[in-house]
């Protein structure tokens, strides 16, 4: 087994190879480069990216490359998988809510005054044409990739390297797993616990799919006394107010997850879990109270031990 | 930004595996109801878990409230219906995980 630890899309980047293969040491130190060349075209923190320069395109048409494409494409599909909760339009409601720079960057430190929150503006008004690559956002509409940007990127990068051999990405805690390991394993995969993160939650035997996590337990910050997050509810454009800590969601691929994983914190333990329920994903949710939530579809991926008459299921 | 890549060979496993918990179900409850389950952690607050039929399943976010938390050993395995699920051989010891699904961080 050969790995791969850096930081890139603000976040902590994992790779694991499941071989001794020499290759997977050459494809594996080019990984970084994969991650800055989209990081360099999907921030939004950047003012060179093209991103930014996609928002300040101000209603033109903008013909964009392959990367900004294919997230764009994986952002219009979140939005509406999740009928506009998971929507790339709501750059303005996050800057509102205080995140107007990297996360490093804010850090606990006091953000800009007060601002009103954004009308977060319908996704369908964006016009796309996978034809041509072309792209038209609205005027006065700005957009955010973060939503599904590192689940791309994981499956991304998962996709480039399976040919070598099993390969789990962990993308800021968001995974992308290609299939069983060397041995025919599964993959065991640790749930962290968002109260106690020394901790881990659960354990996880995943063979092939995504697994993300969302939640409020790490990225927040205060503003004027109160409490922020950077998951915004478009129907407020303000953080979410849930009653729900994290949640986390096993699902064919990444961007799925992470989509479902989001709407669920989003809409609350009840209609979330519904909501999970109903597309029978595997989700766990861990409330602020302490308490937790599984659908039944999540224990088909907990490890138990052979003499507790339960076994690992795999996808 | 992209800094300093840390290339490993052979790595042991990840390190923090002590203190999984394992989540546990209490098998008739969530058998006869089958839905969503959420298990009542030591005390009986849990106003919307009556409303919405819920069944015990689960272990405790924090140990404290896990040493309120007496269920009986499960007997028999849930029934999911995850997309195509097949059933593995598990490994007597717990694994060490390889990753480690959490908020973005």
């Amino acid at each position: 087994m050969q790995q791969i630890e850096f930081r890139a899309m603000g976040s902590a980047i994992l790779i694991t190879l499941d071989t001794d293969d020499a290759r997977a040491a050459d494809a594996l130190a080019q990984t970084p480069t994969w991650f800055a060349e989209w990081e360099a075209r999907l921030s939004r923190f950047r003012a060179e990216s093209e991103l930014s320069a996609l928002n300040r395109a101000s209603g033109e048409p903008v013909r964009v490359s392959a990367t900004l494409g294919q997230a764009i494409q994986t952002a219009l599909d979140a939005a509406r998988a999740s009928d506009g909760l998971i929507t790339p339009t709501l750059l303005d409601a996050l800057q509102a809510a205080g995140y107007d720079r990297s996360f490093e960057q804010i850090g606990g430190a006091p953000v800009s005054p007060t601002r009103t929150p954004a009308v977060v503006a319908d996704w369908r008004a964006i016009e796309w044409n996978a034809a041509t690559h072309t792209l038209r956002v609205p005027r006065g509409v700005h957009l955010d990739l973060g939503g599904v940007a590192k689940g791309w990127a994981a499956e991304q990068a998962a996709h480039r390297l399976v040919a070598i051999a099993p390969v789990m990405v962990d993308a800021g805690g968001d995974l992308a797993i290609t299939g069983a390991r060397a041995n025919g394993e599964p993959w065991p995969i640790a749930v962290l616990d968002p109260l106690q993160p020394a901790n881990d939650l659960a354990l996880l035997m995943i063979e092939r799919g995504g697994v993300a996590t969302s939640g409020r337990d790490y990225r927040r910050w205060e503003r004027n006394g109160k409490a922020q997050h950077h998951i915004i509810d478009p129907r407020t454009g303000a953080p979410a107010e849930t009653d729900v800590l994290s949640a986390t969601v096993i699902a064919p691929t990444t961007p799925q997850a992470e989509v479902a994983a989001k709407v669920a914190f989003i809409l609350g333990s009840r209609a979330g879990s519904a909501w999970l329920r109903a597309r029978r994903y595997a989700g766990l949710l861990v409330l602020e109270n302490g308490r937790t939530a599984h659908t039944p579809e999540f224990e088909n991926f907990l490890w138990r031990a052979p003499n507790s008459n339960l076994v690992g299921v795999t996808q | 930004m992209t800094n300093q890549p840390n290339l490993k060979r052979n790595p042991s496993a990840s390190k923090g595996a002590t203190g999984i918990k394992l989540l546990i179900m209490a098998g008739s409850l969530a058998a006869t109801i089958g839905g969503w389950g959420i298990l009542a952690l030591g005390q009986a607050r849990d106003t919307w878990v009556a409303a919405q039929q819920i069944a015990p399943v689960s272990q405790p976010a924090s140990p404290a409230l896990q040493q309120n938390l007496q269920l009986p050993s499960p007997t028999t395995a849930p029934q999911g219906i995850a997309p195509a699920p097949r059933q593995v051989t598990a490994p007597v010891q717990a694994p060490r995980p390889v990753g480690r699904t959490r908020s973005s961080r």
